[in-house]
C-alpha cells in the first residue's frame, strides 16, 4: 500500500466521498438485488422447524432428507425441534416468520387443517404456502391381542354387554374426534386416557388397560410380531401399506381421517422459492434413505408437491370441517 | 450362531470402527462435561454424519457418544459443582466436596470406574435378557408406573437430611413447575397466561441448566473470587494429602456401592419414562440409607460418587433393553436411537435378530467395545480435566455462562428459553444460599410431569376405583413402601420441629 | 438463617395461598376430563406449600422468640451486591446477543464478566471472547447444522 501523505482534512474528505460512493452503490444493489434475490436463493443455511420433540416419525423423516435436500439447494439445513401443542407452537412460530423460504415448517398436516377447527389457533390454512407432502400417516386403531374382539363391532359388543365405556389411548385431537365420532354413532361412550406418542399408545395396550389405541404407524411393528391387533383403517379408503384392514368406509361411516407430514412456507413466500423447495424435495423424499425410514416406521413416503400438496390439504380441511360439524365439538 | 459371532467380529474390529466408537465416547464425554450441552442433542446432530457408517459402527458411534455423556457429567459435577446434566446432581453431593478436600483425581477415577462398570452390567444385561426383561418392563402400565414414581418422591424426600421443612418446599416448587402447559385431559391450557412457548410444559432442559449450572456459577462469583470464606477456595495446590490417590482398598470400599447402582440404573432404565437422574438418586439415598456411617454423605463419601455414577451410567444400556427388543422407546434419546435404528435398515423389535442377526451381534460387540473406550476416554480425559480447576476462575466462569446462553437457546427452543435460564438461574442461586435443598427441587421437576401423567391415567383407566389394584401386585408393593416412606417423614418433621439448639456442625459464625 | 427462614417462609406461604387462590384460578379452564380436574395438582402443590411454608416460618419464630443459638446468615450485603451485578451483566449480555445476534453479544459478554472479575489482561481478555465463540459458531453451523442465536 503507498502511503499518502496527504493533509488531514483533504484525508477526511476523500474518506467521506468514499463511504457516500459505497453507500449509494449498496443502496442501489440492495434496490435492484431485490428480485434478484429469489434467482440466487438460497445463499445461507436452511432452517426447518420440526413440530415434535426429536425422534418421533416426522422427525426422523426430516433428519433423513437433510442430506439430499442440502446437496441439491447448495447450503446447509438445520433442523430444529419446537414441539408442544401438538404442533401448535411450531406453527404458529413458523407462520410469523419473515417469509424468504428459510424457515420452514415440517409437521402432521392435521396441526393446521384440523387443529384450528376445534381449539384456538393464532394461525390458519392461508398463515402458510402448503410446499409439499412428504408422506402419509397410515393411521389406525388396534388393541392387545389378548382382547376378546378382534374388529370394531367386536368391541363395541363387548363394551355394551359389560355396559361401560370405551377406554381408548388418545393421543392428539384427531384421534379424540374419531373414537367421539364412531361411539356416537354406535351408542357407546368414549373415555379418553391421554397418552404421549405413539410409543405411548404402544405401551398403553401391551400393558393391556386400554381397549383400543390410536397410531399413526407405531402399530404395525407390534401387530406383526402379534402382541397386538389391528382393528380398523382410521382412513376412508383403505390403508396404501395395509390393504387388508378394514377402512372407515367398510365399517359404513361416511368418511374417515387422514394425516400427512406436510412442509410449509410462511404465507408470501416467492412462489419461485417454493418451487425450488419442492423440486429439491423430490429426490431427496424419494432418496433411499427416507424410504428405507418410511418402511421401517410404516410410512408411506410419497412425494407430492405444488398443486397437488395444496390439493391434499384442501381436502384434508373439508373432510375435518364436515367431521366436527358433526360430532359437534366445536 | 457362531457365524454370527465371527461376522460381527470381523465388521467391529477394523481400525476405522473402533475409531469411530472411541470417536463417539469422545464425543459423549465432552459434551457431558459441557454445562449447558445435552447428550440427546449430541446423538440428534450426529445422525446425519452416519450416514455413511455401515449400520453396526453407525449404531455403536450414537450409543457412544450416549454412554459417554453419562460418564462425563461427571466431570464438571465433581469439579466445578456443575453437573452436566441432572443425573450428575446427586455427583456433585459428595463429588465437589471431595475436590474441596485435594482428592479430585480420586473423585475422577471412582466416578469413572463406576460409570464403566455401571455400564458394563447393563450391557451384559441387555446382551444376555433382553427379551424377557422387556416382556416384563412392557407389561407395566400406568398404575404401576405412578405407584413407582410416588414411592420414588416419598423416598427421596423422607431421607433428604438436615433442613427438613425446606426440602419438602423445594420439592413441591420443583413439582409445580409441571403444572403450566396444557392439560393432558381436557387439551385446554392451564396456567400459561398466553404464552404460546408454555404449551408444551415448561422446557425443563433451560431450567435444568439454569438451576443448575447458572445459579452455581452466581454462587462462585459472589464468594470464592473476592473472598468470603464460608467456602474455601478450590486446593488445586494441596497435593500431599495422604487419601488423594486412588489405591486398591478403595475399590473394596466403593464396590457394594456400585453393585447397588447397577441394580438400580439397570432396573430404572428399562422402565419407559423414568430415567437417569430418578436412578441416580434412587441409588445414592439407598447406599446412603444402608451405610454405617450415613453421616459421612454429602461431605465427601466415595460411596455416593460411586453409587450415583454406576446408576446413571448403567440406565444407558438399559434403556436400550426396550427397543430391541419390543420396539418401544422409552425417552427421547432412545427415540432417536430407534429412528437411527430404522434409517440404517434395522427394525426394532421382535424380528431383529431374525432379520439382522448379524448385524445385532457386531451392535453388541460394539458396545462392549464402547465401555471398554470409556475407561481409556475418561483416564486420558481426568489428566485433562483436571487441568480445568487450575484454570483461573476470570477466564472459566464467563466462558461457562456463554456456554449456558448457547445451549439454552439450542436447548429449548430459542431466546425464550434463554429467558427463562436466566430466571431459574436465579431463583437457584437463591435456593442455595439459603439451603433449599435444590437437589428435591431438581427431583420435583424432573419427575412431576410423569407422576402427574401416570397418576391421571391410572385413575381413568381404574375408574378410580382402588379395586383394581388387586390386579396389579406390583403397584401394591409400591405403594406400601411409599406409605412407609411417610411414616419415616412424619417422624422425622415431628423431630424438626423441636426448638433445641441446633448442634454446632459449623464451628461457630464467620 | 432464623431470620431469613421466618421470611421466607412467610413469603412462601403467601405465595401459596395467591397461588391456590389467584394464579391458578386465573388461568386454567374446566374442560371436559374423566381422571382428575386440571386444577387437581396445582391445587394440591400448593396447599402443601403453604401447609409447609408455614411451618418452616412457625419453626423459625419459635427458635428466634426462645433466644437459642442461631444459625448464621448465609449472605451479607456484599453478596447481594455481587449478586444483582452479576445477575445484571447476565441479563445485558443475553439481550446483546438477543438483538444482535452471537456473533456480536457473545464477545461482548465473556469480555465484560472477565473485567467485572478482576481480569486485566488484554491478550487474555481478547482470546477467552473470541475464540470460545468462533468455535462454538464454526462448529454448529457447518459440522451440527444446528441454529444459533
Amino acid at each position: 500500500m503507498r502511503q499518502h501523505y496527504q493533509s488531514k482534512s483533504r484525508r477526511l474528505t476523500r474518506r467521506a466521498a468514499s463511504t457516500v460512493l459505497a453507500g449509494t452503490a449498496l443502496a442501489l444493489a440492495a434496490g435492484i438485488g431485490a428480485p434478484a434475490m429469489a434467482a440466487e436463493w438460497p445463499t445461507k443455511a436452511i432452517t426447518i422447524v420440526v413440530a415434535y420433540p426429536a425422534g418421533g416419525g416426522t422427525d426422523i423423516s426430516i433428519r433423513a432428507l437433510t442430506d439430499t435436500l442440502g446437496e441439491k439447494l447448495g447450503q446447509p439445513i438445520l433442523v430444529q425441534n419446537v414441539g408442544g401443542a401438538g404442533g401448535g407452537v411450531a406453527a404458529t412460530k413458523v407462520a410469523k416468520e419473515p417469509a424468504d423460504g428459510y424457515t420452514l415448517l415440517a409437521t402432521n398436516s392435521t396441526s393446521i387443517t384440523l387443529a384450528p377447527l376445534v381449539q384456538k389457533a393464532l394461525y390458519d390454512m392461508d398463515s402458510f404456502e402448503h410446499v409439499a407432502i412428504i408422506g402419509e400417516f397410515q393411521n389406525a386403531f388396534f388393541t392387545g391381542s389378548k382382547q376378546p374382539y378382534d374388529s370394531l363391532d367386536g368391541l363395541i359388543k363387548t363394551v355394551k354387554a359389560e355396559n361401560r365405556a370405551i377406554k381408548g389411548a388418545s393421543q392428539l385431537a384427531i384421534d379424540r374426534l374419531v373414537m367421539q365420532f364412531i361411539a356416537k354413532e354406535r351408542g357407546v361412550e368414549f373415555v379418553p386416557v391421554p397418552v404421549s406418542g405413539g410409543s405411548g399408545s404402544v405401551q398403553a395396550v401391551m400393558s393391556g388397560d386400554v381397549d383400543v389405541a390410536f397410531s399413526g404407524g407405531s402399530w404395525a411393528p407390534i401387530v406383526k410380531a402379534g402382541d397386538a391387533k389391528a382393528l380398523f383403517a382410521a382412513s376412508y379408503e383403505r390403508l396404501k401399506l395395509a390393504p387388508d384392514l378394514v377402512s372407515m368406509k367398510d365399517l359404513g361411516f361416511p368418511f374417515g381421517v387422514t394425516a400427512h407430514i406436510s412442509l410449509h412456507a410462511p404465507a408470501g413466500t416467492p412462489p419461485e422459492v417454493v418451487k425450488k423447495i419442492a423440486a429439491a424435495l423430490e429426490p431427496a423424499v424419494n432418496s433411499e434413505m427416507v424410504q428405507t425410514v418410511g418402511q421401517k416406521r410404516f410410512m408411506d413416503m410419497t412425494y407430492r408437491g405444488g398443486d397437488a400438496a395444496a390439493a391434499v390439504m384442501k381436502k384434508e380441511r373439508e373432510t375435518y370441517v364436515t367431521l366436527v360439524k358433526t360430532v359437534g365439538m366445536n | 450362531m457362531i457365524e454370527y459371532v465371527s461376522i460381527a467380529a470381523g465388521e467391529i474390529f477394523t481400525p476405522s470402527v473402533i475409531g469411530y466408537i472411541i470417536l463417539g465416547v469422545l464425543i459423549g464425554y465432552i459434551v457431558g462435561a459441557l454445562p449447558g450441552m445435552n447428550r440427546t442433542t449430541a446423538i440428534a446432530l450426529a445422525i446425519p454424519f452416519t450416514f455413511t457408517m455401515p449400520p453396526a459402527a453407525a449404531l455403536s458411534f450414537l450409543i457412544g457418544i450416549n454412554k459417554g455423556g453419562a460418564a462425563g457429567a461427571a466431570v464438571s459435577a465433581i469439579l466445578l459443582n456443575v453437573p452436566g446434566e441432572p443425573s450428575a446432581v446427586v455427583t456433585t453431593y459428595d463429588g465437589y466436596p471431595m475436590t474441596r478436600q485435594g482428592k479430585a483425581r480420586k473423585a475422577l477415577t471412582i466416578a469413572l470406574l463406576a460409570s464403566v462398570a455401571g455400564d458394563l452390567l447393563a450391557t451384559v444385561t441387555l446382551i444376555l435378557l433382553a427379551q424377557p426383561v422387556a416382556r416384563f418392563a412392557i407389561g407395566l402400565g400406568p398404575i404401576e408406573l405412578a405407584s413407582i414414581l410416588i414411592f420414588s418422591i416419598t423416598f427421596i424426600a423422607a431421607v433428604s437430611g438436615d433442613s427438613f421443612f425446606k426440602a419438602l418446599i423445594a420439592g413441591i416448587l420443583g413439582l409445580l413447575l409441571s403444572a403450566p402447559g396444557i392439560d393432558i385431559e381436557t387439551g385446554l391450557p392451564r396456567m400459561t397466561f398466553g404464552m404460546l412457548e408454555l404449551y408444551d410444559g415448561i422446557p425443563l432442559l433451560a431450567v435444568a441448566i439454569g438451576t443448575l449450572a447458572l445459579s452455581e456459577i452466581l454462587v462462585q462469583i459472589d464468594e470464592g473470587w473476592h473472598g468470603d470464606h464460608r467456602y474455601p477456595q478450590i486446593a488445586d495446590e494441596r497435593t500431599k494429602n495422604a487419601d488423594s490417590g486412588f489405591r486398591l482398598p478403595d475399590v473394596a470400599r466403593i464396590t457394594p456401592a456400585v453393585l447397588r447402582g447397577s441394580l438400580v440404573g439397570t432396573l430404572v432404565g428399562i422402565l419407559p419414562g423414568l430415567g437417569a437422574t430418578l436412578a441416580s438418586f434412587l441409588a445414592y439415598t439407598w447406599v446412603r440409607q444402608s451405610s454405617k456411617t450415613p453421616e459421612a454423605f454429602g461431605k465427601g463419601a466415595p460411596e455416593g460418587v460411586a453409587a450415583s455414577e454406576s446408576a446413571d451410567n448403567a440406565t444407558v444400556p438399559a434403556a436400550l433393553i426396550p427397543v430391541f427388543a419390543i420396539g418401544v422407546p422409552g425417552s427421547l434419546s432412545t427415540a432417536l436411537l430407534m429412528g437411527a435404528f430404522m434409517m440404517h435398515g434395522l427394525t426394532p423389535g421382535p424380528f431383529l435378530f431374525k432379520e439382522s442377526g448379524a448385524v445385532v451381534f457386531a451392535i453388541y460387540l460394539g458396545m462392549l467395545l464402547a465401555s471398554a473406550a470409556l475407561l481409556l476416554v475418561g483416564l486420558f480425559g481426568q489428566r485433562i480435566f483436571s487441568m480445568v480447576i487450575q484454570i483461573r476462575k476470570s477466564v472459566l466462569l464467563p466462558v461457562i455462562v456463554f456456554l449456558c446462553i448457547v445451549g439454552a437457546y439450542m436447548e429449548g427452543g430459542g431466546m425464550f428459553g434463554v429467558y427463562l435460564m436466566l430466571v431459574f438461574g436465579f431463583v437457584g442461586y437463591f435456593m442455595k444460599k439459603f439451603d433449599y435443598s435444590f437437589v428435591t427441587f431438581v427431583v420435583g421437576y424432573v419427575l412431576g410431569p410423569m407422576a402427574e401423567l401416570t397418576i391421571r391415567q391410572s385413575l381413568i383407566i381404574s375408574d378410580s376405583n382402588p379395586a383394581v389394584l388387586i390386579d396389579h401386585p406390583i403397584a401394591v408393593v409400591f405403594l406400601v413402601l411409599a406409605a412407609l416412606s411417610i411414616w419415616r417423614f412424619a417422624i422425622a418433621g415431628a423431630r424438626s420441629m423441636q426448638i433445641a439448639p441446633a448442634p454446632a456442625s459449623d464451628g461457630g459464625d464467620r | 438463617m432464623e431470620r431469613a427462614d421466618l421470611a421466607g417462609g412467610v413469603l412462601l406461604a403467601l405465595f401459596g395461598i395467591l397461588l391456590i387462590f389467584v394464579v391458578i384460578p386465573l388461568d386454567t379452564e374446566d374442560g371436559v376430563y374423566f381422571g382428575l380436574p386440571p386444577e387437581f395438582f396445582p391445587v394440591f402443590l400448593s396447599v402443601g406449600l403453604t401447609a409447609f411454608a408455614g411451618a418452616l416460618a412457625t419453626k423459625a419464630w419459635l427458635r428466634l422468640r426462645a433466644g437459642v443459638a442461631l444459625q448464621p446468615m448465609p449472605m451479607r450485603l456484599r453478596n447481594l451486591v455481587m449478586f444483582v451485578l452479576s445477575a445484571a451483566l447476565v441479563i445485558a449480555g443475553a439481550l446483546v446477543i438477543d438483538y444482535f445476534g452471537m456473533l456480536v453479544g457473545g464477545p461482548l459478554l465473556i469480555a465484560a464478566f472477565m473485567l467485572f472479575l478482576g481480569e486485566r489482561n488484554a491478550v487474555r481478555i481478547l482470546a477467552t471472547a473470541t475464540l470460545p465463540v468462533a468455535v462454538v459458531y464454526l462448529l454448529a453451523t457447518y459440522v451440527l447444522r444446528a441454529p444459533l442465536p
